[in-house]
């Protein structure tokens, strides 16, 4: 039981130490931020739990052990199509895919442009978002829905607030 | 420790089991837009998540010779792993999800409406594409040589990965 207080703990660490770096640090290098400060958590955390005086009366009960392995399993699932969704809808994985799949294994910046073009695929997710029912077309005109506003506003605030998005 | 173990069977079976019937087209994708296609995969996979489930308690009940406890500090990574990875997952979406892009960009336009012109007007697809690269450039994923973008070892381990995946998963050219 003790195991899992603590990997809950380090998380909501990890997370605090994110959020406070994005509102107040200056660093512009938020990933490499995220992940230092994860794997300092996480070290922490199962050495918490290892080190734990009180481990052994605070074994893990069998409903527990069940429902937390039943989220994991969870994750692992949405972890895999997570993996199939970057893989297929990320514009650097296809810039990547194209430099790789060229005789050379090199291409210029006008020969990505002429192979992979940006405007299709923005045409295509305003598809995915009239199918998603965010946004609606009429005559040539996009506009949010009900739906696509509130999404919109709730993104952008936080975004706004820590000084993330917009520079991709 | 058996729950663990179970868990590991029973995802193993549902991981294996999309792959084989994508893989083999015995379960055909069909789609006419990107949102259908990944529609189609959360389906299959949270029906084979179902049957999963029946393989996580047959193995639970099965595994008895299994020590019933785990170490703790297996327990903090386990747990600490699958929900950083959530948490991972929606700031990358907040941080630089084209779909949110485009919402706000249509909330904030004057009349909260814009035609495709007007879209790549306030969202200019060039410099999108310049900042995915400068992006790569900055991760050690691509370098420049005289004019050309070549990939770094980490990227060409990356795009065989994808493209492999690609083909596998018959997901097409994507992007």
């Amino acid at each position: 039981m003790i195991g899992i207080v603590c990997g809950v703990v380090g998380f909501m660490a990890t997370v605090a130490i994110h959020l406070a770096s994005l509102r107040f640090g200056r660093s512009r290098r938020h990933f490499r931020v995220l992940a230092i400060t994860a794997l300092t958590c996480l070290i922490l955390a199962a050495g918490g739990a290892s080190w734990w005086p009180t481990a052994e009366p605070l074994a893990t009960p069998k409903a527990v052990a069940v429902a937390a392995v039943l989220f994991i399993y969870g994750a692992v699932l949405f972890a895999y199509f997570i993996f199939i969704y970057i893989v297929d809808s990320s514009s650097a994985t296809r810039i990547l895919v194209e430099i790789e799949q060229s005789s050379g294994k090199k291409r210029t910046y006008d020969e990505l442009t002429t192979r992979y073009r940006l405007e299709d695929k923005f045409r295509d997710i305003l598809k995915d978002l009239q199918y998603l029912k965010a946004v609606e077309q009429q005559d040539g005109v996009f506009r949010n829905t009900a739906k696509g506003r509130r999404h919109a506003r709730l993104v952008g605030g936080f975004r706004r607030y820590f000084g993330i998005g917009g520079h991709l | 420790m058996r729950a663990m173990v179970a868990g590991v069977l029973a995802a193993s079976f549902v991981l294996g089991l999309h792959y084989v019937l994508v893989r083999f087209r015995v379960v055909k994708i069909s789609y006419t837009h990107r949102a259908e296609k990944y529609a189609a995969h959360v389906r299959l996979l949270g029906g084979l998540g179902v049957l999963g489930l029946g393989v996580f308690f047959a193995c639970h009940w099965s595994l008895t010779f299994l020590p019933a406890q785990a170490p703790a500090s297996l327990w903090a990574v386990l747990i600490f792993a699958p929900l950083f990875f959530i948490y991972m997952t929606f700031y990358f979406a907040m941080d630089r999800s084209v779909q949110e892009r485009m919402m706000i960009e249509l909330d904030s336009a004057p009349e909260q409406e814009l035609d495709f012109e007007g879209i790549l007007r306030v969202y200019d697809p060039d410099t999108k594409f310049r900042n995915e690269i400068d992006g790569m450039l900055d991760e050690g994923f691509l370098r420049v040589e005289g004019e050309s973008y070549v990939m770094t070892p980490k990227g060409q381990l990356y795009a065989r990965l994808a493209r492999w995946a690609k083909r596998v998963l018959h997901l097409g050219e994507g992007g």
